[in-house]
């Protein structure tokens, strides 16, 4: 009986295990979309209505659905408190929370952060296309890695936790 | 709406600067800080208040750091949003003061397009004079109407001041309807479109906008009885000024002279006199380094209505 109970914790931890590394290659693809979203906002901010940067990512982040929006909220809560030291500094302060995303596009936001606000408006609208497009880079190469990683780490959390308890047995 | 110096200080100005700036001017004692109209900040060099006629030297030296910072709170991160206003030379902050920038400038076919590195900046704290128009308001009312009126003066000698009064008064106790173009955000210091400036509660301000076109849209839009635009000099403007006079409405504005004589030399503002434009000039001088008025005179023939003894 005891057994059985031991048995089927572990199936159930490595699945579970198995799940959520399935979930963060389900999401990444989903949150880099949203991400360009978001920029697109930003650009027609910057564009069309000239608002600096403080009131331009507010309006981000209540366009921008979560977890990806509240990213721009924490970003806007730095340069509040920034006190001149520039966007790349705020941007530091920022601990992404529930992001499903990989270090390449942690880079290319940071890539971002060094060149907005520091141009006239033709040059932040060429800069924020660049990472847009570099975004759905990202994302084609996201949605690649979801298809071949998403089944296997669910497959592979079961089927290790099987193969487990039938070492253990 | 008036705020006292030091409120104006403690509220606009210092969180407006750098960290390392800004702790050093709240050391100021009040009294010293309520003096300053001036601040000046120069990489490599202390930093200068001047006010009262008189400067001073406060530590610590600046850095292009601090020079840096100081731009970035107040382009509030985002060069994009202040561009044209850089290419000018100035800043307009909350509460109306003006922040000028000098350094290596971008230029493209003779003009100006950006301002490419900064240097130095000057920190002029706007302050507003309530009342220095009423004593020269009644010689500019004519059988009920106000004149169409020239203020010429010399720099520093109170022009925008004097014309930002006769507005707010015009507007407040006259209770006419006014229209101001405020190309350069000095008449009422706008700040994201609302006047920072008493101007009066019947005044309608188009801020950044270029004088000869302001008039004109303003004339079409909002009705003015009374518009008001300070430093004409160029022919668009002598245009634009016809046009709106053409309409019935009547113009307060102003001209860099020393007197009339000085102002006659000037092909457009002479055209503008000897046509008939104006009926009154308002002569402005400085009178032991205080701003002062010299005389009003009935214009175009420079009859003078009233004229300072000494």
């Amino acid at each position: 009986m005891l057994r059985l109970l031991a048995a089927a914790m572990i199936v159930l931890s490595a699945s579970s295990l198995g799940f959520a590394m399935a979930e963060t290659f389900r999401c990444r693809p989903q949150q880099l979309r949203q991400l360009q979203f978001a920029l697109t906002v930003l650009s027609g901010e910057i564009r069309f209505r000239q608002t600096p940067l403080p009131q331009a990512l507010a309006a981000v982040a209540k366009a921008t659905p979560m977890p990806v929006g509240q990213l721009f909220a924490d970003l806007e809560a730095a340069l509040a408190g920034a006190d001149g030291r520039g966007l790349s500094w705020a941007w530091q302060q920022v601990k992404p929370r529930g992001l499903a995303l990989a270090p390449a596009d942690y880079a290319l936001l940071e890539n971002l952060m060094q060149v907005l606000g520091a141009g006239d408006v033709v040059q932040q609208g060429r800069q924020l296309d660049l990472h847009l497009e570099q975004l759905r880079h990202l994302e084609l190469e996201a949605e690649r890695s979801r298809i071949a990683n998403e089944k296997i780490w669910r497959y592979l959390g079961v089927f290790s936790g099987l193969a487990l308890v039938l070492i253990l047995l | 709406m008036a705020l006292r110096h030091q409120d104006i200080w403690q509220q606009q100005v210092l969180p407006m600067l750098g960290a390392r700036i800004r702790s050093a001017l709240a050391r100021l004692e009040a009294g010293e800080a309520d003096r300053v109209e001036e601040i000046r900040l120069r990489p490599g060099r202390p930093i200068l208040l001047r006010g009262g006629g008189q400067q001073a030297w406060l530590s610590p030296q600046l850095t292009v750091e601090d020079i840096r910072e100081t731009m970035n709170i107040l382009s509030q991160y985002s060069y994009y949003a202040f561009t044209e206003q850089l290419a000018q030379g100035y800043i307009t902050i909350q509460g109306g003061h003006r922040v000028g920038v000098a350094g290596r400038v971008a230029v493209a076919n003779g003009k100006v397009t950006a301002m490419a590195e900064l240097g130095s900046l000057n920190f002029r704290i706007a302050r507003q004079f309530p009342g220095v128009g009423e004593p020269v308001l009644p010689w500019l009312i004519h059988e009920g109407r106000v004149c169409n009126t020239l203020i010429l003066s010399p720099p520093g000698c109170g022009k925008t001041t004097l014309l930002r009064d006769l507005v707010r008064l015009i507007s407040d106790e006259l209770g006419l309807t006014v229209g101001v173009v405020d190309e350069r955000s000095e008449l009422a210091g706008s700040y994201r479109g609302v006047p920072q400036l008493d101007v009066g509660a019947r005044t309608d301000v188009l801020d950044g906008c270029p004088r000869d076109q302001g008039l004109i849209m303003l004339v079409r839009s909002m009705g003015p009885q009374v518009v008001a635009a300070d430093e004409i000099g160029v022919e668009a403007d002598a245009v634009a000024l016809e046009n709106v006079l053409a309409a019935g409405v009547a113009v307060l504005t102003t001209a860099h002279a020393r007197d009339l004589a000085d102002a006659l030399q000037r092909p457009v503002l002479r055209r503008l006199i000897d046509g008939g434009c104006f009926q009154r000039g308002v002569i402005l001088t400085r009178c032991q380094g205080i701003p002062a008025l010299a005389g009003v005179v009935q214009l175009p023939h420079g009859r003078w209505l009233y004229r300072r003894v000494g």
